[in-house]
């Protein structure tokens, strides 16, 4: 469980992810295939701050989906608050068109870097030879990819703004300040890693995003408690 | 461009176990206003049970919950009424053991300052009413979103 309140901004973060029952009962025992992680920075005083989920696809073909989460939540994480280092200066409307433009595509090709290590890493270790992992050729991209297929939900605040990507299932679920709640990203089965549902059979990665936006939080988010 | 209050990220476990699109929101509304109630510790000690039993009942697939809770926009807290009589009536009885508590001690340290030294009196114990309530209320109603204030 990971929980964490920016009283600067007034944001407050959290994310858990839980093994399923079907899971704990399987023998033998299958491990929980969610990632989640919560990210925070803050640059010349504006804070920003990541929520990140990502769901293993499960099934025998991808046999470290779990890894693949995992990666996947660091991966984002880490590459919001380096938008965010890099978009401090950025004027408030380009804020979403640099996103937009760069961040889903830059995770899918840092995720597809740290596959390729874990797996020559992996591979090295069945082998018994850690020193020679650099050396260790990489498995054919496709196919490897595969293997630690997930989905990717991510919601990130910087500056007033709040960004949405979702690659694959799951639900983005946005409260509005009158209280109701909605999904409001349309519905697309691509995955993150390969495909599943009704893109099964294609054994292209696909590297589209269903949606990025972004929503202007209140003006209040400005607040500090030193104003 | 929109104000909004709130996000929450849900995977498939969370989906695939809600019928409905409006029972899902209505779960995941409980959980943001038992956070904008409560605030990080006690909502974060329930959340985990929370998910359990939707899985348990629900897809028995892994479950991820996370989001982020802006709190300098205000919304209105739903409390659904049969909901609010069950809060209301456990408080009303929390509220009425601690009295009878406190009351009690009062009394001990009245009977104790008789016999030792009158300095005793001054070391009335703090009982923190409000905290008590709301553990207590956590505890057995983990998913009543709203505790009168």
């Amino acid at each position: 469980m990971f929980s964490l309140y920016d009283p600067c901004t007034l944001v407050q973060a959290f994310a858990l992810s839980r093994q399923g029952s079907s899971h704990q009962r399987a023998t033998p025992a299958k491990p929980c295939q969610d990632a989640c992680g919560v990210f925070s920075g803050a640059y010349r005083g504006e804070g920003a701050m990541a929520v990140v989920a990502a769901d293993g696809h499960g099934n025998a073909a991808h046999d470290r989906s779990d890894i693949g989460a995992q990666l996947a939540v660091q991966t984002a994480g880490e590459l919001f608050l380096d938008f965010a280092l890099r978009a401090v200066d950025a004027p408030p409307a380009g804020l979403a068109p640099m996103f937009r433009d760069h961040f889903p595509r830059q995770v899918v090709k840092r995720w597809r870097e740290k596959v390729e290590g874990h797996a020559r890493e992996a591979a090295a270790r069945t082998a018994g030879d850690l020193a020679g992992v650099a050396s260790t050729p990489p498995e054919a991209g496709d196919s490897l990819w595969r293997r630690y297929g997930t989905t990717l939900l991510f919601v990130g605040f910087y500056r007033q703004y709040v960004f949405v990507v979702q690659l694959g299932d799951g639900a983005v679920v946005v409260q509005h300040a009158d209280g109701r709640l909605d999904s409001p990203m349309p519905v697309d089965p691509t995955q993150f890693g390969a495909a599943r549902s009704r893109s099964r059979h294609r054994t292209r990665v696909n590297t589209s995003v269903r949606r990025s936006f972004p929503w202007r939080s209140s003006p209040e988010c400005c607040w500090s408690p030193t104003a | 461009m929109e104000v909004i209050a709130g996000v929450l990220l849900v995977t498939d476990g969370v989906t695939d176990a809600y019928e409905k699109t409006e029972k899902m929101h209505q779960m995941l509304r409980q959980i943001l206003d038992n956070r904008r109630t409560f605030g990080l510790g006690p909502s974060t000690d329930v959340l985990p049970d929370f998910l359990d039993r939707a899985s348990k009942f629900g897809s028995g697939d892994d479950i991820t919950v996370a989001g982020l809770v802006i709190h300098a926009v205000a919304v209105p807290v739903v409390v659904e009424e049969e909901v609010e009589k069950v809060v209301e009536k456990v408080v009303v009885e929390v509220a009425e053991k601690v009295v009878a508590v406190e009351e009690e001690k009062i009394e001990e340290e009245k009977t104790t300052e008789l016999v030792s030294s009158p300095s005793r009196s001054m070391n009335v114990p703090y009982i923190p009413h409000r905290k008590r309530i709301h553990e207590s209320t956590l505890t057995t109603l983990p998913n009543s979103p709203k505790i009168p204030s």
